[in-house]
């Protein structure tokens, strides 16, 4: 039996039907239809499902659904400002070549800001700890660890 | 014809009820009327995993996250107070903790990812009882105590007695874990937990916690603890007997892991073998004491 819910969604208010049973990552994908979150290994993993819930970084495949009600919830479509400039963060993963096929990116870049929201001025060992639950089969990382470097000294320089 | 294959066992969902309830009283009274079919649900990320891989089937889940007092850190009786709820992520980062419990702070920093830190319980992960369990040695060793509540009255045990076999607890079927009481460790201490893994954020091969009481060289007294080497995380009690009282040299401390790589009863699995455990249980005991000594005698580490 459904259940209505309503919670903060990339900055808006929204109330929807869902199923108990349900996990966050098939709200977000197959009712409210933001594919940008990614399903890699359904077990908690990958980080490839990576959203925000209260700006804390989680694994989206093994979140309850029922428990973001009032929550705040940010997912990687809601890293686009309003002007529909890329964030930061997402900007310097481009320009460091750290996209390669591109499916580890939005959990990469939610872990980033969840990252860099708590710690500004990151070592390469706290970006590398901090992104340990976000797997990448293309990379090697290398890209991914001067991205966030980059997007740090962005955003510590406004 | 689909079988119930890897492939599509993460992705399926079977149907179950989701109550959060506000309060302990209407969390068992929500329990007792689901009797047989209703599960308590902490963070989740081992129980909802276990639901997708088809390994349990619930037909509601009782969340736990609503509860106000399961969720706190707290100081009382010279004792640290620690709720069932508190996430691995808040103790890591929590200032009641450092420098006065840092081998559970060693501990819970490294359990799983910070995604999973961001939700999984200490809780949580005691109730699981895997023997590979992180938070387990540590607790162990800073002699902690566990309260369980249910139907019945409240109880304390020593955190000890609360392991009885892989995956089994002390609890009854009517019981909830609600807090670990850990007394607040006297000057001259210090403690320290290290895991032995494959590579990053991976459930340990074999871990180690150790709790030293220190005066000058002398290793006072101490506290040794085990995970990954039988059924239930273990104290060793033979080496702490060997080292009380002991001035602390390479010497001792080799003869120390040595004792305890014959005390432990580790087994060949998937994730290492007992030959190797047997091996690297002398490394990681002299490792984890020293860090925990150098603690002890006020040196940061």
């Amino acid at each position: 039996m459904k259940k209505k819910i309503a919670f903060v969604l990339n900055e808006n208010e929204i109330e929807v039907e869902v199923e108990p049973h349900w996990t966050l990552l098939h709200l977000l994908r197959e009712s409210l239809e933001l594919s940008g979150t990614k399903p890699g290994c359904g077990e908690g993993e990958c980080g490839a499902c990576t959203v925000l819930v209260n700006n804390k970084a989680v694994n989206s495949c093994i979140y309850p659904v029922m428990e973001v009600a009032e929550a705040t919830v940010t997912t990687i479509e809601g890293m686009i400002g309003s002007s529909g400039e890329l964030h930061p963060i997402q900007k310097a993963f481009v320009e460091r070549g750290a996209v390669q096929c591109g499916f580890c990116t939005p959990g990469m870049i939610m872990a980033s800001r969840a990252l860099l929201d708590e710690n500004p001025n990151p070592t390469e060992d706290e970006i590398r700890h901090g992104l340990a639950g976000n797997l990448c089969r293309c990379t090697g990382y290398t890209q991914i660890v001067e991205a966030v470097e980059s997007a740090g000294e962005s955003l510590r320089n406004g | 014809m689909l079988k119930a294959n890897d492939s599509l066992r993460r992705t399926v969902m079977i149907n179950y009820e989701y109550l959060m309830p506000g309060t302990l009283d209407e969390a068992i009274s929500n329990f007792r009327d689901h009797t047989g079919d209703a599960q308590y649900i902490a963070g989740g990320t081992e129980l909802m995993h276990g639901i997708k891989a088809g390994k349990r089937r619930p037909q509601c889940l009782i969340s736990l996250r609503h509860i106000k007092e399961l969720g706190q850190i707290t100081s009382k009786d010279g004792k640290l107070r620690i709720g069932a709820m508190v996430t691995h992520r808040e103790l890591e980062l929590s200032t009641s903790l450092k420098g006065k419990f840092d081998g559970l702070i060693d501990a819970v920093s490294n359990i799983g990812t910070v995604q999973i830190r961001n939700v999984a319980t200490i809780g949580g992960n005691l109730c699981n009882a895997s023997p590979a369990a992180d938070s387990a040695p540590p607790l162990l060793v800073l002699d902690s105590r566990i309260t369980l509540t249910g139907v019945d009255e409240d109880r304390t045990l020593p955190i000890e007695d609360f392991f009885k076999g892989v995956n089994e607890t002390a609890l009854t079927d009517n019981e909830l874990l609600v807090e670990i009481v850990v007394p607040y460790p006297d000057e001259g201490s210090g403690s320290a937990f290290m895991k032995n893994i494959r590579a990053g954020a991976d459930i340990s091969k074999i871990n180690c916690a150790v709790f030293i009481k220190r005066q000058g060289d002398i290793c006072q007294s101490c506290r040794i603890a085990f995970g990954s080497v039988a059924p239930t995380p273990i104290r060793i009690k033979t080496v702490e007997a060997f080292l009380k009282g002991k001035k602390v040299n390479e010497a001792l401390i080799r003869s120390a892991g040595e004792m305890a790589s014959e005390e432990i009863k580790p087994i060949t699995d998937i994730r290492s073998t007992a030959e190797y455990r047997r091996d690297v249980s002398k490394v990681i005991f002299r490792d984890v004491f020293y860090k925990a000594w150098k603690r002890a005698g006020g040196e940061s580490s």
